[in-house]
C-alpha cells in the first residue's frame, strides 16, 4: 500500500507543480489580454458615440427577450426597466412560460395588455406553442407571450421566432441592466456589421447593490461570504477571463443573462437546445461550429462596458445546484461537438480553445478534489512531508489569490464601480478566503455535475428524438 | 408665478435649461429621473414640464403617459426633450400626449419661447 | 519528492512580492484617483455656473465669457470636458459662445495639430472636436482619417463630417465604406445623410460603381434623402442588378421615395420567385407607395406561405388608411375553410387590426 501510493506521489508532484502553474499562468495571460484590451478602450470611451448611435436611423434595432417563470413579484418593474433602456429602435418581449403565479396577470393589469391574434412565423423548432400574445393598449412596443411550461430555452426560441427586430437579446427576468447597456453591446455589430454575428456582455452580483426603479445606483458589496466571493470570481472569471477569450477571438462562453445574437444567424443553427443543460455555452459552441464549417467570416465579441446586474446565490445549497448545472452542461458540449477537439478545420477554437476548456474547466475539479486525498493518504502512510505539502499548497493558493488581487486592480484602473474602501478591503478579503474553502466546494459540486451527465448520458441521447412543434400548415394561430 | 419642472439626467443640459427658465421668470425645479419627476409633480404641480425621453429608469414617454392617465396632472403642459428625431419617434412622443416636441442639439434660447408659447396659448 | 523545495519557495516568494505589489497598485490607484476627482470638482464648483451664464446666452456684458476665457490651464483642464460636452448638445447663440470660449483657449489649434498625431486617442478626439465645434472649414483636413488604420478613428472622422455637413466630404466618405480599412457601413451611411441633398450627385454617381458594396450604400441613402431624381437608377438596380443586396437596397429606397410610377417594379420584386430579402422590403415599400395598385398587391401577399411576410403585408396595410383598411376588412370577411389561402389572409388581416386598434404601427 505505502509503495503504491509513493510511487503515484512520486509520479504526481511534478505534474500536480506544472498543472497549477499552467492553469493559474494561462488565466494570469488572459487578465493581461484583457486588462491591455481595457486600457484601449478606456481611452476611446470618451468619444464612444453613444449619442449619435441613438439618432442613426441604421442602427441595428434589438428586441429583448426576457423568459418569465413565476417571476410575479418583480417582472412589471422588470419589463419598465427594460423598455426605459437608452436604445433608439427596441422591441420588449416576455415569454410567460407557463408560471404557476400571477406573473401573466401582473403584466395585463401593469400594462392594458389586449389579447393579439398574433401569426407565428416559421422558424426555430418549438415544443409547444403559444397560448396567447399580448400587446399593451397603449401602443408601446412590448409583447408579452403566454405558453405552456417548456422551459427557458424553447421559451427563448419562441421568442425568437415572434422577434420582429434585427438582432435578439436573451436576458433573464431578473436581470437589471445599465441604462447604456444595450447601446454597448451592440456596438460590434455597428463597427463590424459584416462579421459579427454574437455578442455577450459583462455579468455582475447584484446583491448588495441598491436598486431603485430597476436600475442600479449604488454599487455595492454584498453579506455573507458566499455572495463576496462571487463577486470576485465573476470579475475574474467573467470579466477579465471572458475578455481575454474574446480577444483571443475564441469565446465560447456568452452568458445567458445577457447576449445578443442576429435573428437571422440564431434562427440558421437552429436556435437553443432545449434538451441541453448548458444551452448558453452550447449554442455558442454551435455557431462557432456552424460558421467554420461553412466557411463564413464571422466574430464573437465579448463587451466589457455594459453591465447586467444579476442575484447571484447566496446559499451554498443553491449555489451548489447552480455549480452541479455548469459543470454538467460544459461536460455535455464538449461532449457533443467533441468532433472539434484538436480539430484543425476548427482553427482556434478547436486547437486551443476546446483543449483549454477540457484540460483546466473539466479537469479542474478531479486534480483539485482528488489530489487533496492522495496528499492526505501520503500524509497518513507518512510518505509525503507534512512541510513540504504546506508549502506545496501556499505556493499554489498564493498565486490563485494572486489572479484575484490583478483582477481586482485591473478593475479598479479601468471601470472602479464600487465606491468604498471599505467594499474594496472587503473584496480583497473575499479573494483570500476563496482559497481555503469556496475552491473545494465549487470543485467537489463540479464532480457532482460531471457525475450526472455521465450518469444521464443514455437520457439525454434519448430526448434528442425531438418531438418538435412547427408546422407549416395550416396556419397556426394563437388562439 | 408659473413653475416649470425639467427633467433630465445630463446634469449640464438640466442645469442649463433650469437656468435659462429660471433668468426668463420662471419659478424651476428640477429631476433626475422619472420617477422624481412624478413625485415633484404631485407635490408642487408646475405648470409645465420639460421631459427629456432617454432617462434610465422610466422614460419621459412613460412619464408623460403617466400624467396625462392621472385626471389631477392631465393639464400640466408637456416638452419632450430629446436626441431622438426620427418620424417614429416623434409620432411616439405626441402619441403619448406631449404639447411640443425638441430636438437636440436644441436652442436654450428657443426652448423659452417655445415654453412661453405654450402658456401662451393654454391661457387663452 | 522530486520537486526540490527550493522550486516551492521561489514561487511563494514570488507569489508574495506580486501580491504585495498588486495590493500596493490597487490603494495607490485608487487613492489618486480620488484625489483627482476631488480636485476637480473643486476647481469646477465655482466656474460651472459661469459656463452655464454663457451657454444660455446670459452674458450681456460677455464678463462671464472673459473670465471663462482667461482661465488657467489647471481650471481649463477641469471645466474643459464640460464645455465640449455641452458644445455639441446646443446650437445657434448657445453654440457660437461655448465655440468661441473652447477657441480661445487653443483648442482648434490643439485639433488641428493633433489630427496627427501618433497616438489614436488624441486623432480621435481632434476629429471630435472640430465636429462639435463645427469647424466646415477644417472638413478637407479630416478626409485622411477615413482611411486611418484604427477603426475608431475612423468612425469618429466619418461622424464630425457628418456633423459639419460638408458635402465636399460626400465621395470621400462614398469610397471609405470600403477597402481594408473601411468605415463602418452604418456610420458611413449617417454621415452622408446628413449632409442631405448635397450629397445626392456623389451618391447617384456610386450607384454605378463597379463595387456592389458602394451601389448598395448609396440606394440606401438616396432612399432616405428622398432623392426623388435618382429613381430611374435606382428603378434599374431594382430590377437587374447581379447582386441581391443592392437590388435589395435599391428596392427600399424606392419605396422611400414612394413614386406612384413605381409600383409595377415594386409588385415585381415582391413576387414569389425572389428571395425573402427582397420580397420583404418589396411589401415595406409597397405599403409607403400607397397606391390602389399597392394595396391589392399586398393583399394577395398576406396569404402567402412565408408568414412573416404575410404579417408584413397585413401590418403595412393597416397603415394605410382607408384603403387599407377595406383591403383588410373584405379579407376577413371570407368564408372559413374556403381555401387555406384565404384563411391565412383571414387571420393575418384580424391579426393587423387587433394591432391597429390599439395603436401600434409597424415600423
Amino acid at each position: 500500500m505505502k509503495s503504491v501510493v509513493l510511487a503515484v506521489l512520486n509520479g504526481t508532484d511534478w505534474a500536480m507543480l506544472v498543472y497549477f502553474l499552467a492553469i493559474n499562468s494561462s488565466y494570469a495571460g488572459l487578465i493581461l489580454l484583457a486588462a491591455h484590451e481595457f486600457h484601449r478602450r478606456a481611452q476611446t470611451r470618451s468619444y464612444a458615440g453613444h449619442e449619435d448611435d441613438l439618432v442613426n436611423p441604421f442602427t441595428p434595432s434589438v428586441t429583448v427577450i426576457m423568459p418569465a417563470y413565476n417571476e410575479e413579484a418583480g417582472i412589471v418593474q422588470a419589463v419598465k426597466a427594460m423598455m426605459s433602456l437608452r436604445y433608439p429602435r427596441l422591441e420588449v418581449m416576455v415569454v410567460v412560460d407557463g408560471s404557476k403565479d400571477n406573473t401573466l396577470g401582473v403584466l395585463q393589469e401593469a400594462f392594458d395588455l389586449v389579447d393579439v391574434p398574433m401569426v407565428v412565423p416559421t422558424g426555430i423548432e418549438t415544443r409547444v406553442p403559444p397560448k396567447a400574445v399580448y400587446a399593451p393598449g397603449n401602443g408601446s412596443p412590448l409583447v408579452v407571450v403566454a405558453k405552456e411550461n417548456s422551459g427557458r430555452a424553447d421559451s427563448l426560441n419562441l421568442g425568437a421566432n415572434l422577434a420582429t427586430m434585427d438582432l435578439v437579446c436573451f436576458v433573464d427576468a431578473d436581470s437589471i441592466l445599465d441604462s447604456e447597456a444595450l447601446l454597448n453591446v451592440v456596438k460590434p455589430f455597428v463597427d463590424d456589421p459584416e462579421r459579427v454575428v454574437a455578442t455577450g456582455g459583462v455579468v455582475r452580483a447584484a446583491n448588495g447593490c441598491t436598486i431603485v426603479d430597476g436600475r442600479v445606483v449604488r454599487v455595492g458589496m454584498p453579506q455573507g461570504w458566499i455572495a463576496r466571493i462571487q463577486v470576485v470570481e465573476y470579475l475574474r472569471a467573467f470579466l477579465l477571463g471572458r475578455a481575454g477569450w474574446s480577444k483571443l477571438q475564441s469565446l465560447l462562453i456568452i452568458s445567458g443573462a445577457f447576449g445578443v445574437f442576429r435573428r437571422d444567424v440564431l434562427i440558421e443553427v437552429g436556435g437553443l437546445d432545449a434538451t441541453c443543460i448548458g444551452e448558453d455555452a452550447e449554442l455558442v459552441v454551435r455557431v462557432h461550429r456552424y460558421m467554420r464549417e461553412n466557411g463564413r467570416r464571422y466574430r464573437i465579441a465579448f463587451v466589457s462596458e455594459p453591465v447586467s446586474w444579476t442575484e447571484v446565490p447566496a446559499s451554498a445549497r443553491v449555489l451548489a445546484r447552480q455549480r452541479r448545472r455548469w459543470a454538467r452542461g460544459l461536460a455535455e458540449v464538449l461532449w457533443r461537438h467533441r468532433v472539434m477537439m484538436l480539430n484543425p478545420r476548427y482553427g482556434r477554437i478547436g486547437l486551443f480553445a476546446f483543449p483549454w476548456f477540457l484540460l483546466f474547466e473539466f479537469g479542474a475539479p478531479f486534480v483539485e478534489v482528488l489530489g487533496t486525498p492522495i496528499v492526505l493518504l501520503g500524509l497518513v502512510l507518512n510518505v509525503v512531508n507534512l512541510y513540504f505539502a504546506l508549502l506545496f499548497v501556499i505556493a499554489a493558493f498564493g498565486y490563485g489569490f494572486l489572479l484575484s488581487l490583478t483582477s481586482l486592480a485591473v478593475e479598479e484602473l479601468s471601470f472602479h464601480r464600487y465606491p468604498d474602501w471599505h467594499d474594496l478591503f472587503t473584496a480583497v478579503a473575499a479573494a483570500f478566503i476563496e482559497n481555503f474553502w469556496y475552491r473545494q466546494l465549487v470543485g467537489v459540486w463540479g464532480l457532482q455535475g460531471i457525475w450526472a451527465a455521465l450518469r444521464g448520458h443514455e437520457a439525454v441521447w434519448g430526448e434528442m428524438t425531438r418531438r418538435g412543434f412547427t408546422k407549416e400548415e395550416p396556419l397556426e394561430v394563437t388562439r | 408665478m408659473t413653475a416649470v419642472l425639467v427633467v433630465d439626467d445630463d446634469p449640464d443640459i438640466r442645469d442649463l435649461v433650469a437656468f435659462k427658465l429660471g433668468q426668463a421668470g420662471y419659478e424651476v425645479e428640477t429631476a433626475a429621473d422619472g420617477a422624481s419627476a412624478l413625485a415633484a409633480v404631485a407635490a408642487s404641480r408646475p405648470d409645465v414640464a420639460v421631459l427629456d425621453v432617454t432617462m434610465p429608469g422610466m422614460s419621459g414617454i412613460d412619464v408623460c403617459r403617466t400624467l396625462r392617465s392621472d385626471p389631477a396632472t392631465a393639464s400640466v403642459l408637456v416638452v419632450m426633450l430629446t436626441a431622438r428625431a426620427q418620424e417614429g419617434d416623434v409620432e411616439e412622443g405626441f402619441g403619448a400626449g406631449a404639447d411640443d416636441y425638441v430636438v437636440k442639439p436644441f436652442s436654450p434660447r428657443e426652448l423659452v419661447s417655445r415654453v412661453d408659447a405654450l402658456l401662451a396659448r393654454a391661457r387663452r | 519528492m522530486n520537486v526540490p523545495l527550493s522550486v516551492i519557495f521561489a514561487a511563494i516568494a514570488a507569489d508574495a512580492f506580486l501580491i504585495l505589489a498588486c495590493s500596493a497598485l490597487v490603494v495607490a490607484t485608487r487613492a489618486s484617483r480620488l484625489k483627482a476627482e476631488r480636485r476637480t470638482a473643486a476647481r469646477l464648483g465655482p466656474l460651472r455656473p459661469l459656463l452655464l451664464e454663457v451657454a444660455a446666452e446670459d452674458d450681456p456684458e460677455g464678463e462671464s465669457l472673459r473670465r471663462l476665457q482667461g482661465l488657467g490651464d489647471e481650471d481649463w483642464a477641469a471645466l474643459a470636458p464640460v464645455a465640449i460636452g455641452l458644445v455639441g448638445k446646443v446650437r445657434g447663440g448657445a453654440k457660437e459662445a461655448l465655440a468661441s470660449l473652447i477657441d480661445a483657449h487653443g483648442s482648434t489649434g490643439w485639433a488641428f495639430r493633433a489630427l496627427f498625431s501618433r497616438r489614436a486617442s488624441e486623432r480621435a478626439r481632434a476629429a471630435e472636436m472640430i465636429g462639435s465645434l463645427g469647424h466646415v472649414e477644417l472638413a478637407p483636413r479630416l478626409l485622411p482619417l477615413l482611411k486611418d488604420r484604427r477603426t475608431d478613428v475612423r468612425i469618429v472622422a466619418a461622424r464630425a463630417l457628418g456633423q459639419l455637413r460638408s458635402p465636399a466630404a460626400a465621395s470621400g466618405l462614398i469610397e471609405a465604406a470600403v477597402g481594408r480599412h473601411p468605415v463602418p457601413r452604418g456610420i458611413a451611411a449617417h454621415a452622408l445623410l446628413r449632409i442631405g441633398v448635397p450629397a445626392c450627385p456623389a451618391l447617384t454617381a456610386a450607384l454605378s460603381s463597379a463595387d456592389w458594396n458602394l451601389r448598395s450604400l448609396a440606394a440606401d441613402v438616396l432612399g432616405r434623402i428622398g432623392a426623388l431624381s435618382s429613381a430611374g437608377e435606382l428603378g434599374k438596380l431594382a430590377g437587374s442588378d447581379p447582386v441581391l443586396a443592392v437590388r435589395v437596397s435599391a428596392v427600399g429606397a424606392l419605396g422611400r421615395l414612394g413614386l406612384p410610377g413605381w409600383t409595377g417594379e415594386l409588385v415585381q420584386a415582391a413576387g414569389r420567385q425572389h428571395e425573402p430579402q427582397l420580397r420583404e422590403v418589396a411589401v415595406e415599400a409597397l405599403g409607403s407607395v400607397g397606391t390602389p395598385e399597392a394595396a391589392k398587391a399586398l393583399g394577395l401577399l398576406m396569404a402567402d406561405p412565408d408568414l412573416r411576410l404575410g404579417a408584413r403585408a397585413a401590418a403595412r396595410l393597416a397603415r394605410l388608411g382607408p384603403l387599407g383598411r377595406a383591403v383588410l376588412e373584405q379579407a376577413t370577411a371570407a368564408r372559413k375553410a374556403s381555401s387555406s389561402e384565404a384563411t391565412r389572409a383571414a387571420t393575418q388581416a384580424r391579426a393587423a387590426l387587433a394591432l391597429a386598434a390599439i395603436g401600434r404601427v409597424a415600423r
